[in-house]
């Protein structure tokens, strides 16, 4: 809660709010409902976390590709008229 | 063959569309029942139902979006905003999403959508309908900018417009809506995007314009020939993505030019054609590259409408001075 910044907002009124934010109050409802508990929270961050991870590191192994590749599906066929731009970008990195 | 005139072209390319293609669905405000400002879908509701003909609330913002999930889907949505004006909150739609709906999806999705829009003053209207703001269209990545300078180039630009696999910005000249009238017979051939056309040769000077202004152009052609000076006419049509080698080989032909646009200058369409012939037509130029252009102000009320637009007398000043440069030079 203390690392967001509020800017000019009074303080009474961000602590009125709080009691409304939906975030805190679906996980005072899991509390509540479900008897949810600071470990199950904890396992559900750091799968989530794991997870990203992965997917950024599978993207990461991907191979770039061709620079000239930006021009290939701005149209269905690439207009004539963009053709000696794509070569340009093709030379400049061949 | 049958005499219509530039909005009839449109009237009839839209009905041949939705006769061919059932994908094919027109709207807009006032589009349906009551025909279309300008009548350009007159009659159109009642012969293909209002299930592909249909009025639209007073939401631009909501017809470029219907046009972009239409789209995605597989239909073929031409919609209508009344006056270009009015095109301005479609723009977050045309940059946003259809100009690059292809790219962001890597061709999984497209959006062959066509809004279409009257271009321009010379009409007396009130503020916010005369506008001519087509450099801002042509300068997005994705799209193609398109405007027919004459009935038969209204019918088969727009039937390619509506069968093209990429969004279509289709601009049409309100001033020449009625002013002109030419040979349409519908056949449902299109004619080619990204094509100009040369509606005039010439020798001596190249005049290259598009929309409402070409009619001018070719009066301007017809008074400068009195003179013994051999205009070439070129329609650019297609304005994203323009057709270069057509300019540039007139240009090497005529060594002069004179960009005719009734859109404001600084930063219209007649700048970048006059940036390609300098960088790639350079040699050929036996004069200074001339525009003729509306003014850098606000496209003023109907009383004074006629002085900011670019007139025959100025079109034909602007090419004298061009032959005349030579001629001292």
């Amino acid at each position: 809660m203390e690392r967001v910044f509020f800017g000019r907002r009074p303080a009474e009124e961000v602590q009125e709010h709080w009691k409304e934010e939906p975030i805190a109050r679906l996980r005072t409802y899991l509390v509540n409902r479900f008897n949810w508990s600071k470990t199950q929270e904890e396992e559900v961050a750091s799968e989530c976390e794991e997870r990203v991870d992965a997917a950024i590191k599978r993207y990461l192994a991907t191979e770039p590709r061709p620079p000239e590749t930006m021009f290939d599906h701005l149209y269905a066929r690439l207009p004539s008229a963009y053709a000696g731009q794509r070569k340009e970008v093709e030379d400049q990195n061949a | 063959m049958p005499e219509v005139t530039l909005v009839d072209a449109i009237n009839l390319a839209l009905a041949r569309a939705l006769a061919d293609d059932p994908n094919v669905v027109v709207f807009g405000e006032d589009v349906g029942v009551n025909g279309g400002v300008f009548r350009a879908t007159a009659g159109l509701q009642q012969r293909f139902g209002v299930e592909r003909v249909f009025d639209t609330p007073l939401s631009e913002a909501l017809i470029s979006g219907l046009c972009v999930g239409m789209a995605a889907q597989g239909l073929r949505p031409v919609g209508e905003i009344q006056f270009m004006g009015f095109l301005y909150p479609c723009i977050d739609q045309l940059v946003n999403h259809a100009s690059r709906l292809r790219n962001r999806t890597q061709g999984r999705l497209s959006c062959p959508m066509v809004l279409r829009t009257p271009h321009g003053a010379g009409i007396r209207a009130p503020e916010h309908h005369s506008e001519a703001t087509e450099a801002m269209l042509a300068h997005i990545p994705g799209l193609r900018v398109v405007i027919p300078s004459a009935p038969e180039r209204a019918y088969g630009l727009l039937l390619a417009a509506i069968r093209d696999p990429d969004p279509v910005v289709f601009l049409e000249p309100t001033r020449i809506y009625r002013a002109v009238k030419g040979e349409v017979e519908d056949t449902g051939e299109a004619l080619p995007l990204d094509v100009a056309f040369v509606v005039r040769e010439g020798r001596d000077v190249t005049l290259i314009s598009w929309g409402a202004m070409v009619k001018d152009t070719l009066d301007a052609a017809d008074e400068l020939s009195a003179d013994g000076i051999d205009a070439e006419v070129i329609d650019l049509a297609t304005l994203k993505p323009y057709d270069e080698q057509t300019v540039l080989g007139s240009i090497a032909k005529t060594g002069r030019c004179v960009i005719v646009h009734e859109a404001a200058r600084t930063g219209g369409f007649g700048a970048e054609i006059a940036a390609l012939i300098a960088e790639r037509g350079l040699l050929s130029l036996l004069a200074p590259v001339i525009r003729v252009t509306g003014y850098d102000t606000v496209i003023p009320l109907p009383r004074l409408e006629r002085y900011y637009m670019p007139s025959v007398a100025r079109i034909v000043a602007a090419a004298r001075k061009a032959c005349k440069f030579a001629e001292s030079g």
